[in-house]
């Protein structure tokens, strides 16, 4: 895939009028390499058959029989499909729809009426984040011993960790607080979280053993915050970012005594690897302001700075 | 499924295609009206209410999702009020005799009002 029109497309509408519009905006666009299909059932149907794979999966939600979100988790259980970026399509507004899309692993979001300038955008996007995720799955397969040899971690990488419930790409994250906007984002708080130890584990031991050791501190965080509405992501470099629902509440020092309390013994396992402890450092929440021009993912980032801020207080930032 | 596309179009080709979907689009209108006309008479006679309700909003929703990109504002703005309408109504946890009489009070007209904009735009 050398160009942005390289991409091989998967679209699934069960309206074929949208169809006929998506094929004059793709063919456009310069996309040639679509295959259209009316239905879930046929799409998997298509991949089945394996004649060839896909690089961007555009799919609408609403559809009878199969919707668009049990396709979605469906191309996702396939190995060959988990990093591909998946678009859905949709007039549906509702953040309950939106959020069950996120949560069964879509990318990105497209509001019908489809834009043509809105398409490209995304579907530019798409194909960068298509490329980031291919070689982050390569090092997610290590995790499982799929990889014939360890490529390069780099500890920036945002790895997606498949095993962890709740889970999110960070990308996807921030795609759906876009997608929220500010008002709908005000009905969550987001969270960063920074994982101390996490370099020098790294640098002494595997990418195997540290994508194990981020996954159990995912885990711990999940199953703390979950008693409410809850997306996690892996954002790189040490640190986890969560997007808990407004409506409970959140107490920074209890969350970081409860996580590093059910840590401990995992650490008995990591010191006979790495001489460094693995902790957390729980920022503040964040939430967005209502009238803000700030973009609606602000709070995001704000939540991991606010990590970091921490970390750095304590001197115990990961690298 | 649709073959693969193979060719990139070029200006007055596009035109050309994007007058044929819209016309392909007011040719399906009849068929369109007659369904949801069906759809309409199963809720009002009280037959498989939840599965004719559920079948509007389908239809509305794919209406929705084209009408806008075809120049048909008004008809795309009139199909978003019903698939809104509809869909929270079918995806209501319980739905009784009286709520569904409450409901189609203004889910009828509302209803009529797309039939009527669709049957516009098949006379022009």
């Amino acid at each position: 895939m050398d160009n942005d029109t390289d991409m091989r497309i998967l679209a699934v509408d069960d309206e074929p009028v949208f169809l006929d519009i998506l094929e004059q905006h793709l063919v456009t666009l310069g996309f040639t390499g679509v295959v259209y299909c009316e239905s879930a059932e046929d799409a998997l149907a298509t991949l089945d058959l394996g004649q060839q794979e896909f690089d961007c999966f555009l799919v609408d939600i609403k559809m009878p029989g199969m919707d668009g979100i049990e396709l979605c988790r469906r191309i996702r259980r396939r190995p060959a499909c988990q990093s591909t970026p998946i678009l859905m399509l949709t007039a549906m507004s509702e953040s309950n729809y939106i959020d069950a899309a996120f949560l069964a692993g879509a990318s990105d979001y497209i509001t019908k009426p489809i834009k043509k300038v809105e398409l490209s955008a995304r579907l530019r996007s798409a194909r960068e984040l298509g490329r980031e995720r291919s070689r982050v799955a390569a090092l997610t397969s290590t995790l499982k011993g799929q990889g014939a040899s360890q490529p390069a971690l780099q500890f920036s990488d945002a790895v997606r960790l498949h095993d962890l419930e709740g889970a999110v790409d960070y990308v996807a994250l921030k795609n759906y607080a876009l997608t929220l906007g500010n008002l709908r984002m005000l009905n969550w708080q987001a969270v960063g979280f920074h994982v101390s130890g996490a370099s020098q584990f790294l640098a002494a031991t595997s990418p195997a053993e540290y994508l194990e050791m981020m996954q159990d501190v995912g885990s711990v965080l999940f199953d703390i915050l979950k008693l409410g509405r809850v997306m996690i992501s892996h954002a790189g470099s040490g640190n986890f970012v969560a997007l808990i629902g407004r409506e409970r509440g959140y107490d920074r020092d209890e969350t970081q005594a409860t996580a590093n309390a059910l840590l401990e013994p995992f650490n008995d396992y990591y010191r006979t690897v790495c001489p460094v402890r693995i902790g957390v450092i729980a920022g503040e929440a964040r939430r967005n302001a209502l009238l803000s021009f700030q973009p609606a993912d602000r709070s995001i980032e704000q939540a991991l700075s606010s990590a970091l801020i921490r970390a750095a207080n304590v001197g115990l930032t990961a690298g | 499924m649709t073959a693969m596309t193979e060719t990139r179009l070029s200006g007055s080709d596009l035109t050309q295609r994007v007058a044929q979907v819209r016309a392909g689009f007011l040719d399906t209108l009849d068929e369109r009206i007659l369904d949801l006309e069906g759809l309409k008479a199963m809720v009002i006679k009280g037959q498989k209410r939840g599965e004719a309700l559920q079948a509007i909003a389908n239809q509305a929703h794919r209406i929705r999702g084209v009408a806008g990109t075809l120049g048909f504002a008004a008809l795309g703005a009139l199909a978003g009020q019903v698939d809104d309408a509809f869909s929270a109504f079918c995806d209501a946890e319980s739905r009784s005799h009286q709520q569904l009489r409450a409901f189609w009070k203004d889910g009828g007209p509302l209803l009529e009002s797309m039939l009527d904009e669709m049957e516009r735009l098949m006379d022009q």
